[in-house]
């Protein structure tokens, strides 16, 4: 046995997922990865199923294959599972099977939580789908408008999309946070931004606004689920609420949604495009700034989904605006593809097919898209058929097409194998039949076919494109199934590949087909955006362990990390191995949602307890005692310390990107509260909390904890430990107070929750900053412990950080709360 | 057809004439690019094809197209006609109610009287959900919204029969909320809606 033999053989031993059922307990990110791609593809299929039953049912005038209740279902369900658990999470698998392969990484930084992530989406689905098993499935539509999704109007169907959904968002936000810190901390060393490959911005992108986008709705889902349980009235216009505050939350998520799912599948193309035209992505700044630019930008355009809502001509004028910009950033991306290829050398083949595919799909959805933006056509087009075709040709075109192109390319890495020319039957089934659906669509919408209808009449004269549509549907499932066909054969039959069969930069490629669980026998230093092209003897090196880290030790887990700039060596991750807990917490959060679904709150409160112990029994397991050793030997000659020697472990840019989609979910709160205040004439109450000495004592108790916990982590750093346990139990001290207070003056207000639209935002708010304090005080009784056995203190500073980080956040949140229902009205009826 | 929805349909055809010609341009380029023998090509400089294509087209072509639509919304908004009319929508019907004349009110179900070449002002309210009123040969379409009023000028240039329906998707029956405008000669309108012409009673 060689020498490279001997280390691979040994890094399998350490990384593989075990066979079996026990690979459930897997948390390496290419099984991981491939769960999410297999999974969402399933979801792509069944929810596929439902479109042709849909298509069946329009085929004729009059049809009856389906009746109005079993296709408003289908259609909710078509949209839902589409959006929500085949274009997100597909997209995800991709980048969290790709990302650290590109990177040079072995591993996602949090592998624990991909795969929590995972379960809660698979878990979240499961949810869902259920609602058909017991036959009340949503059927309110995927953006379950109120008052239509609210109690009179909805049954259990809506309670089954709300938690469904909410569930497998936990799953997206999980995700995003991983790959964010992964990009920022795990590339190879020299790897700068600057050299970052595309595909590696796009998903930064996508994650970041996953972070942001998401909240909006899982609050408003909240929202909903609690006005539909207790009967809080967040939407009812009768009780101070308004339906137009649902639209707004969703879409403030709805539309980043959109680039969520479109720009990884750009970055596809991205990736794609330089391969086959054998030189660098031409522009490569200007892609990345037109990626960045549209993250920006994809947050100021939901209103254009509400250009029939009545609002002011004004604000319609400025989301037209900006949506118009929009396609300024794809245009950018379209010509540097073009340019890419023009200035190459073009090779062909199954992948290059499906990204021209793409190509004129996607740029004829984009104009229709200016076209929507277009405000006195959109009055026209809006939920009409146009506008079915539009966002098909957008998702349809701008996702599916990358993701066939993606899978056909990297098939090779998991499968070993190379595909063959039946690609080609694949790619024209699906592009013709996809056209000859969604091309005719247009036209139906304009002659006034109004979308989500079941039925049609003769006489309207929508019957032929109809019919035409129908038929190219069925050929686009044709499409698909030859694509099954022919996977299994690649599978089965396909030929051996190469190492880098299509000769590609990327660092995926420097890895032997399959790719081995550990991905790089030593990691690279890179000092080239196509490492591959730049140095050709690379892979070779890297298989014979020359590099950081080119070794094994025993069971243990090991990747390098880099600074987030310049990629320099900072520190050893030591990585947690394979582990039931991830999916022991995804089922114990699953018990929460199934007893909030039953209305069986004991259950509900069991699954809550169930779950924080879990997570704490999974915190318990994090770093090292103070006896472990402090820093390693990451190359020859070169010692770095490990994460957990460190004050900047990956788990504290975890907390910042939490608590910046947490941020995102309490400013989404606020926003609600402001909006009502804004556009409801007379809402806030006169017997409105008050101002007064309480919420001073109260502001006094939020900001003397936050300087007790500042003191207290000092203490810990320094191994103070009496000054440790004076100023941390003063700063829960102090944070109890503050839950009394606050408490007494909701209650004592007597502002009931049920009666108005106020009453129910400030017990929202109450509870929200009520949870923050309470978990920040049992971080805090955590954080002790853990000085007690030796895993934080003045050589394990992480977890003090990290407590202290969010004690701070948690007060702020408090704060905002005194401000926003104290404050403010008091400052108003000064004025 | 009325004169808003004529304006809007204008709009399309410049529109779908315009994204026809860069779509067209798109994708050959996309074809030469990929399928032409590089020997036999000039190599493009790509900062100029990616900023002249990507941005500076776009931009002119896009800052059009808004002043345009500007002009267009403005024109849209709702004046004070004359005429004034009560349109209630319930799940899954349309309710009518006419401005009152001589003491009595004319009340409809799911069919909209006007006259003929005369601006009508639809006051547009929602008894349970949220509905869409749209009449797409008259004028764009307005989501009718429980706890707001909203309002929509339509006018028809000629008599004629013009088919609406509900627009926002409103539960199990949605797809059969059909509402139809009927468009009468303003004098027979008048005389209709004071009772004289028994005659034009709805259909």
């Amino acid at each position: 046995v060689t020498k490279a033999g001997d280390l691979h053989e040994q890094l399998e031993r350490a990384w593989r997922t075990p066979p079996g059922w026990r690979a459930l307990s897997g948390v390496n990110h290419s099984s991981i990865g491939l769960r999410f791609i297999v999974t969402g593809f399933v979801f792509f299929l069944l929810a596929g199923v439902l479109a042709m039953l849909l298509r069946a049912q329009l085929a004729t005038p009059g049809g009856e294959v389906l009746d109005a209740a079993q296709y408003n279902a289908a259609f909710t369900l078509h949209g839902t599972v589409m959006m929500f658990f085949f274009a997100v999470p597909i997209m995800e698998g991709f980048a969290v099977y790709l990302v650290p392969k590109m990177l040079g990484a072995r591993d996602l930084v949090f592998p624990r939580l991909s795969a929590f992530g995972y379960w809660c989406y698979v878990l979240g689905g499961t949810l869902l789908l259920s609602s058909l098993l017991v036959g009340t499935p949503p059927d309110a539509g995927w953006f379950m408008y109120t008052p239509l999704s609210s109690t009179p109007y909805s049954g259990a169907g809506a309670d089954f999309w709300l938690l469904g959904v909410t569930f497998a968002e936990i799953s997206a936000v999980a995700a995003a946070i991983e790959l964010i810190v992964t990009i920022l901390r795990a590339r190879a060393p020299g790897m700068s931004l600057q050299k970052m490959p595309a595909f590696a911005w796009y998903v930064l992108v996508t994650a970041i606004m996953i972070v942001f986008a998401f909240p909006p709705l899982i609050l408003g889902s909240i929202l909903l689920e609690v006005e539909r349980a207790f009967g809080l009235p967040f939407f009812d216009p009768a009780r101070g609420g308004d339906p137009l505050l649902w639209q707004h939350l969703f879409w403030l998520f709805g539309h980043p949604e959109v680039y969520i799912i479109f720009l990884p599948a750009a970055g596809i193309v991205s990736t794609i495009v330089p391969t086959f035209a054998r030189r660098p992505l031409d522009g490569y700044e200007l892609v990345v700034l037109a990626v960045i630019g549209t993250g920006f930008l994809s947050f100021g355009l939901w209103v254009h989904h509400m250009f029939t809502t009545g609002l002011p001509l004004v604000s319609l004028g400025f989301f037209a605006a900006a949506s118009m910009a929009v396609a300024i950033p794809s245009g950018i991306q379209v010509f540097a593809w073009i340019a890419t290829l023009w200035n190459g050398r073009p090779v062909r083949g199954v992948p290059l097919l499906f990204v021209l595919g793409f190509l004129f799909i996607f740029v004829l959805g984009g104009l229709t898209g200016v076209m929507l933006a277009f405000v006195p056509f959109d009055w026209q087009a809006h939920d009409s058929h146009f506008v079915v075709a539009h966002l098909h040709y957008v998702l349809f075109g701008g996702m599916v097409f990358p993701l066939f192109a993606g899978l056909y390319y990297w098939l090779p890495l998991v499968a070993g194998r190379v595909s063959e020319a039946s690609g080609r039957v694949v790619f024209w089934l699906v592009f013709v039949g996809f056209n000859l659906t969604f091309l005719p669509m247009h036209l139906t919408g304009l002659l006034g076919m109004p979308r989500r209808v079941y039925t049609y009449d003769d006489y309207v004269g929508w019957g032929l494109l109809n019919l035409v549509s129908t038929v190219g549907g069925f050929v686009t499932a044709i499409g698909v199934a030859a694509f099954l066909v022919d996977l299994l054969a690649h599978l089965r039959y396909g030929r051996k590949a190469q190492p880098d069969v299509w000769q590609a930069g990327t660092l995926e490629w420097s890895l032997p087909h399959p790719v081995p669980s550990y991905n790089f026998a030593a990691q690279a230093a890179v000092d080239a955006r196509d490492p591959l092209w730049a140095d050709p003897g690379l892979p070779r090196r890297l298989a014979g362990g020359e590099g950081f880290l080119g070794r094994a030790q025993g069971e243990r887990r090991e990747m390098l990390l880099t600074s987030a700039v310049e990629a320099r060596p900072q520190l050893v991750l030591v990585l947690p191995g394979n582990t039931w807990v991830p999916l022991v917490a995804a089922l114990c959060v699953g018990l929460f949602f199934l007893g909030f679904l039953l209305k069986a709150w004991w259950l509900a409160s069991a699954g809550a307890a169930a779950s924080l112990l879990v997570f704490l029994a999974w915190a318990w397991t994090n770093g090292a005692p103070a006896t472990a050793a402090d820093d390693t030997e990451a190359a020859p000659g070169q010692r770095l310390p490990h994460h957990y020697a460190t004050d900047s472990p990956p788990g504290r840019d975890g907390l910042a990107w939490t608590l910046a989609a947490d941020g995102a979910l309490y400013s989404s709160l606020v926003f609600a509260f402001l909006f009502l205040w804004t556009v409801r004439p007379g809402w806030l109450p006169e017997e409105a909390l008050g101002g007064g000495l309480a919420s001073l004592a109260a502001a006094a108790c939020l900001l003397a904890s936050s300087l007790a916990a500042w003191a207290g982590a000092r203490a810990a750093q320094r191994g103070q430990a009496a000054r440790r346990w004076l100023a941390w139990g003063a700063a829960i001290g102090l944070g109890l107070a503050w839950c009394g207070l606050e408490t007494a003056a909701v209650f004592g207000s007597g502002v009931a929750a049920r009666d108005h639209a106020y009453g129910a935002l400030v017990h929202a708010l109450w509870v929200a900053a009520l949870l923050h304090v309470a978990l920040a005080i049992l971080m805090a009784a955590f954080l002790l412990a853990r000085c007690v056995s030796g895993h934080a203190g003045p050589s394990r500073p992480g977890e003090i950080r990290i407590v202290v980080l969010f004690w701070h956040y948690a007060v702020a949140l408090g704060l905002v709360n005194l401000v926003l229902l104290r404050g403010l009205p008091w400052l108003g009826a000064a004025a | 057809m009325g004169p808003a929805a004529a304006a809007i349909a204008r709009a399309w055809w410049v529109m779908a004439g315009g994204a026809s010609l860069i779509l067209a341009l798109v994708c050959a380029l996309g074809l030469w690019a990929v399928y032409r023998n590089p020997d036999r090509r000039k190599a493009p400089a790509p900062r100029l094809l990616i900023i002249g294509g990507g941005l500076v087209f776009p931009a002119v072509a896009l800052t059009a197209l808004l002043a345009w639509g500007l002009v267009l919304m403005a024109q849209a908004a709702p004046g004070r006609p004359a005429l004034q009319v009560q349109l209630v929508a319930h799940q899954w019907w349309w309710e009518v109610r006419y401005p009152a004349a001589a003491g009595a009110q004319r009340t409809g179900t799911n069919e909209l009287r006007i006259p003929a070449g005369r601006p009508v002002l639809v006051h547009l309210s929602s008894r349970d959900v949220i509905h869409s009123f749209w009449v797409p040969r008259l004028a764009g379409k307005m989501d009718v919204i429980p706890g707001h009023q909203r309002r929509l000028v339509i006018e028809a240039a000629q008599p004629g029969r013009f088919r609406g329906q509900c627009a926002e998707f409103c539960g199990a029956q949605h797809a059969l909320m059909v509402l139809w405008v009927v468009a009468v000669p303003a004098d027979e309108f008048d005389r209709w809606l004071a009772g004289a012409d028994a005659a034009a009673e709805p259909r």
